[in-house]
């Protein structure tokens, strides 16, 4: 009996250290991508820059002229990024899980951009996952504007795999879109309720506008519509002590999705992220006797993501390198809580696209997609350079100088920087009774404000203002 | 049971129903979570079936086949009513999405219901006879 027991133990840790393998070499690959891609992005976007910076300068030093021009029949208005610019934004994202042994998540979110054409995006997103973790500890908290109150220490490591997707519309007006995502809240509701498309719907759209509402937007066409999927993990710990927490998080994600659009077009994309965020804040009373709350607290997050657009005939068109970085370090205290510190963090994103109109281009985004680990796309890796490959994975610089070359001579480089604010509400109960039991309940109200924006225009890197607050 | 009585019982069934789960649904649309507006459903959609079944069963002749004549009543009610068509007329979207399960599930609750309602009437109402 004793011995089966053994050899039971030793099937499971041999099952263990597998998953273990499998986990650790996930976490690789994710971070070998992302930091792949923010080398590309960082080195391109600087390359070009810094050469074409110094030739225009010395040679206009010694009064050579020239150097300064941008490509040769290229105008400059040839360099403005064709992507909408996001001005500011505001949202609300909504999520639960319920864990018993295995772990089901769901969620919904909306945000509504303000786009630098003067028009406003409502975007429209759901997702749902099941993952498996394990942990110790318990947890009983509730989270009020930021604020978390109860009991509880856990350590735990969690890892779901998480299918989503959504759609967009572009509106004139910030309230046609509050109109078209009421609408379309509705439209949801008489589906589930009536049905799309029979008498009784018939009735309740009459007797809807008969008491004054509006039908307007709820069967409006999406302007572009996407779909993803991916994996995502987490590891934490952390305490609560009645009006304090202490903890200590690192996630990581990736994601495959494509982008439809109205007009045929698409983008294919592989998003990965990674975060560690930690700290200490929470409620303390002063020595005169005042309650005041103190906030220690460091995050990093850092996102790399590679597109690729293809025109209404599936054909690959453009390729883009994307990353977003972020470092957010706060030490303050403030008299009116976690709402009286200003604690909001700063994203830099930095965009390096290239045309995929000859060969020359289809061989750089090949060797990008294998310097990022991608092996594989359509259309664009119909060549393998395996001594290309090995020299670009030990040398990403000079892929970087290549691949920022090529976009400033034929594509796009642009940078911008934006701070986001959020305030959350939440309840969390987890613990393990026997096995592992969880619940939570999250809205999370979100907001963002461009503080900066300047793309290549061929001499060097130029303000664009309508894209800023 | 007379003819008449049954037909006033067969609308009532249908029009009760469908008055019930439209305001159900009004109240869904002013915000209430689906789970929720679907409980509400179904504790009003049943407030409709006991009360046409007890109502109707209160004579003082029913006769043991009144239950199977009122349960005839019923189905022809289920049938005219307009959230049969889309497949949402009782409790079903609480464990399916709209479709052929979910009309299965709601006749055979919306019978067992009535038929549970009108034995247990018609033992009340001849028992107070008797008395």
């Amino acid at each position: 009996m004793i011995r089966r027991l053994h050899l039971a133990r030793a099937r499971g840790l041999r099952g263990d250290a597998g998953v273990g393998t499998l986990e650790y070499i996930g976490i690789l690959t994710i971070a070998a991508v992302l930091i792949t891609a923010v080398v590309l992005s960082l080195t391109s976007l600087r390359a070009r820059e810094h050469a074409e910076a110094a030739v225009c300068r010395i040679a206009e030093a010694f009064d050579m002229g020239g150097g300064c021009d941008p490509s040769p029949g290229r105008d400059p208005e040839d360099y403005v990024p064709p992507e909408q610019c996001v001005v500011s934004s505001t949202g609300r994202d909504d999520s639960g899980s319920l864990t018993v042994v295995v772990t089901v998540e769901g969620g919904e979110r909306w945000v509504i951009e303000q786009l630098g054409d003067g028009t406003y995006r409502l975007t429209r997103a759901r997702e749902g996952g099941v993952g498996i973790g394990v942990g110790v500890g318990f947890d009983v908290s509730v989270t009020n504007d930021n604020e978390t109150y109860g009991v509880g220490a856990t350590a735990d490591a969690s890892a779901a795999v998480v299918i989503g997707g959504g759609e967009s519309y572009i509106a004139r007006t910030p309230e046609e879109a509050r109109r078209i995502l009421d609408h379309k809240k509705n439209d949801e509701t008489k589906d589930f309720w009536f049905g799309d498309d029979n008498p009784l719907r018939d009735g309740a759209d009459w007797i809807n506008e008969q008491l004054g509402g509006s039908n307007e937007f709820e069967q409006l066409e999406a302007d572009e519509w996407f779909v993803e999927g991916g994996i995502e993990g987490d590891a934490s710990a952390g305490a609560t002590a009645l009006v304090a927490t202490a903890d200590a998080e690192a996630t990581l994600a990736a994601y495959l999705g494509r982008t439809n659009r109205k007009d045929g077009t698409s983008t294919d994309y592989l998003r990965a992220s990674m975060g560690l965020s930690g700290g200490l804040e929470g409620h303390a009373v002063t020595g005169a006797g005042y309650d005041i709350y103190k906030q220690f607290t460091l995050d990093g997050e850092a996102t790399a993501v590679v597109e690729v657009d293809r025109d209404a005939d599936g054909n690959p068109i453009a390729f883009r390198l994307r990353s977003v970085t972020s470092w957010n370090a706060v030490g303050d205290e403030s008299y009116s809580g976690a709402g009286g510190i200003d604690g909001d963090p700063s994203y830099t994103e930095r965009v390096v696209e290239i045309p995929l109109a000859t060969d020359a281009d289809r061989r750089l985004a090949t060797r990008v997609l294998h310097a990022v680990g991608v092996p594989y796309y359509p259309g664009v890796t119909d060549r393998v350079d395996v001594a290309q490959t090995v020299l670009d994975r030990f040398n990403p610089v000079d892929l970087g100088v290549d691949l920022g070359t090529a976009a400033a001579d034929r594509g796009f480089i642009y940078e911008q920087t934006y701070t986001t604010s959020t305030t959350q509400d939440a309840v969390n109960a987890q613990g393990k009774v026997g096995v592992e039991l969880g619940l939570n309940l999250s809205a999370i109200e979100s907001s963002r404000s461009t503080t900066g924006y300047r793309y290549y225009d061929g001499t060097g890197f130029v303000e664009r203002p309508e894209c800023v607050v | 049971m007379s003819f008449i009585r049954l037909a006033v019982m067969t609308a009532a069934y249908a029009a009760g129903a469908c008055v019930v789960a439209w305001a159900a649904g009004m109240v869904a649309l002013a915000g209430l979570a689906p789970v929720p507006a679907l409980l509400l459903k179904t504790v009003l959609v049943t407030l409709v079936l006991v009360g046409v079944t007890w109502r109707g069963m209160a004579v003082a002749d029913t006769r043991r086949r009144d239950v199977a004549v009122v349960a005839l009543a019923a189905l022809v009610g289920f049938v005219a009513d307009p959230f049969t068509w889309a497949a949402r007329t009782y409790a079903g979207q609480l464990v399916a999405d709209a479709g052929v399960a979910t009309l299965a599930l709601d006749l055979v609750l919306w019978l067992v219901v009535v038929v549970g309602v009108a034995a247990v009437a018609r033992r009340d109402v001849r028992t107070a006879a008797y008395a």
